[in-house]
């Protein structure tokens, strides 16, 4: 009989998804997430099988900050992703059970319901797998995830999946689109940049000129610019939400000794050393920088695009031909802002840093 | 079994649309050419002024398409009429469907190339101007209304970028078409639009793509700008 409410219930998203122009956000103990409408749309990437409830989001709150979840129950999302640091960890690169050196530095995560095609490499296209694997992975929590149900099981979590997905069944994609609710929902919109775009608050004369400077691709003799926003893109500034378009190789290194990154994922040559430009909200708290975490500070990120980039066959066309100067061809890359503009743009990213979003309350860990 | 058979019957049943049939659908299809022929991605060299050079990306604003009668009176507005055209090599998205028409003869079209001032620099857009996609700039600057990038090659072992992001007020450009067409009651009719990338930098002002490689704003730019609205587009006769 459980079984037959269940594919009722399952049929249910049919009726939904009938007349894609009209899905309907009203759902049943929805949980409000209440965006700016300057971040553009979201509604079509919440599936209709997990829209975000508030006992769904208070099972992936729980979840995330469950270190049961970990091998040895020592770590959990929160330990690489705390909210302070706007869900990062302050490491280069984040350290799982028993010590072990992951390859990459945890990413931020907030307005994620304005990005697809997570990690730096793209390897996760739907959030709730992106979820689960970190649970999995030998270098992470290291927990095959039918354990985890074993072992949320015996924490008496029953009751909790009940409430968020109508039965206690607690099975592995359930784990994962808990813990996706909770995620989608962590949205940082109140920065005093966002504060500004409201018309709420001026900016000063350096955070303005930073902020023309980060949206402006220069054009030698006629338009200053710091090339930020070509990739990091509007108001989210993050990266292109189609596809791979919002991967890039931002000159890190040389042919020979860069990371694969995309190529991992998508087998292509010219893939190679393209990784995901993350969004840049509350960027201030989230050092170190860059993929592998090799800039400690803002200077370093800022000193690398002004006068760091090393050339490749895949270093993105809109970093080659962004300078503030007339260059040949064979010219070294340079981007030649000067010490007082690197300074300004610096301002304005600290903009982007949103003390509400790391200070709210809902976002904490409840255990 | 047979409750949730009865549950999915019900929900077919329901999808059934309402359309009203004495109307009709227009469909404007765009395809993007390079010298008369359909545009290759990257993979696909072309040669001009001397140099090799592959398109990556071509993206462009088409806005506010109305239809005219023969005296050239506006018969058809399409309200919040926005529509981003892009492709790339894995992706086509060039066709503008206009839905729930009167039943009327069409003498010619009339669009624009990018987003008209007043939307330009408005904060609260969505849908194809969601201020989250690659063609916004700034709330200073707009929309880009024209985005294309590739790469030229001029010689072996260095790499030099195509950019061109065309935007700004100034470089909005509406452009009429005759099409002499007919909306016919519950069938689509199609326009096919063809859409030459070698006119970017034709006529009429010519553009040396290997000495303007880029140009975002300023002379070059508005140059671009009045070449699209010069000569980019052109009509097939529709069916």
């Amino acid at each position: 009989m459980k079984s037959r409410i269940l594919s009722l219930l399952s049929l249910f998203p049919l009726l939904i998804a009938c007349n894609p122009e009209e899905y309907s956000p009203v759902v049943k103990d929805g949980y409000e997430i209440n965006p700016p409408v300057y971040f553009g749309d979201y509604q079509e990437r919440i599936p209709n099988d997990n829209p975000i409830t508030k006992n769904g989001f208070a099972l992936g709150r729980k979840l995330f900050y469950e270190t049961a979840l970990s091998a040895d129950n020592s770590i959990s999302c929160g330990t690489c992703h705390q909210q302070e640091l706007a869900f990062t960890d302050g490491k280069a690169v984040s350290e799982g059970v028993e010590g072990k050196l992951g390859k990459v530095s945890a990413m931020s995560l907030s307005n994620l319901l304005w990005t697809e095609n997570f990690t730096w490499t793209g390897k996760f296209n739907r959030l709730t797998d992106q979820s689960l694997d970190p649970i999995k992975n030998p270098v992470e929590m290291h927990l095959p995830l039918e354990q985890a149900v074993e072992k949320l099981e015996e924490q008496g979590y029953a009751t909790d999946f009940q409430k968020a997905f109508g039965s206690y069944e607690i099975t592995v994609e359930r784990i994962g689109k808990a813990l996706a609710q909770f995620q989608r929902a962590l949205i940082s919109s109140d920065s005093r940049y966002d504060q500004y775009l409201r018309g709420e608050i001026q900016a000063s004369p350096a955070e303005l000129n930073g902020m023309n400077l980060f949206f402006t691709h220069p054009i030698p003799g006629q338009l200053r610019g710091a090339n930020c926003g070509d990739c990091h893109l509007g108001p989210l500034t993050s990266g292109d939400i189609d596809e791979f378009q919002g991967f890039h190789n931002n000159g890190l290194d040389t042919d020979e000794t860069m990371d694969s990154g995309l190529m991992s994922v998508t087998g292509k040559p010219e893939d190679k050393g393209r990784f995901k430009a993350p969004t840049l909200r509350n960027i201030a708290v989230t050092a170190p920088y860059m993929h592998d975490g090799r800039f400690k500070t803002l200077k370093e990120v800022m000193d690398h695009y002004n006068s760091g980039i090393k050339n490749s066959k895949t270093l993105d066309i809109l970093i080659i031909e962004g300078s503030n100067e007339p260059v040949g061809v064979h010219d070294e890359i340079r981007l030649h802002l000067t010490e007082k503009e690197k300074e300004d743009v610096i301002a304005f990213l600290h903009m982007l840093t949103d003390e509400s979003f790391l200070n709210n309350p809902k976002f904490s860990n409840p255990h | 079994m047979y409750a949730s058979t009865l549950v999915l019957a019900l929900s077919v049943t329901s999808c059934n649309d309402t359309k009203e049939l004495d109307k009709g659908t227009l469909i404007i299809q765009f395809e993007n050419l390079l010298d008369g022929e359909a545009l290759k991605f990257e993979g696909t060299r072309y040669n001009r002024d001397q140099v090799d050079f592959q398109i990556a990306v071509l993206k462009y604003y088409i806005s506010n398409v109305k239809f005219l009668d023969e005296t050239g009176q506006v018969i058809y507005t399409e309200e919040e009429s926005y529509h981003l055209l892009e492709e790339t090599a894995s992706r086509k998205d060039l066709a503008i469907e206009l839905t729930e028409l009167e039943v009327q003869e069409v003498s010619s079209i009339e669009f624009s190339i990018g987003i008209d001032p007043e939307k330009n620099l408005s904060l609260d857009n969505t849908g194809d101007l969601d201020p989250s996609n690659e063609m916004a700039w700034n709330w200073d600057t707009g929309y880009k209304f024209l985005l294309m990038e590739g790469e030229i090659f001029e010689s072996e072992g260095t790499r030099k970028g195509m950019v061109y992001h065309i935007g700004g007020n100034e470089n909005y450009k509406t452009i009429k078409k005759e099409v002499n067409t007919k909306i016919k009651a519950g069938t689509t009719t199609t326009i096919e639009i063809k859409a030459e990338v070698l006119s970017l930098f034709d006529a009429p002002h010519y553009i040396n793509i290997n000495e303007v490689n880029v140009a975002m704003g300023g002379e070059n730019a508005s140059k671009i700008a009045e070449n699209y609205a010069n000569n980019f587009f052109s009509i097939n006769t529709p069916n």
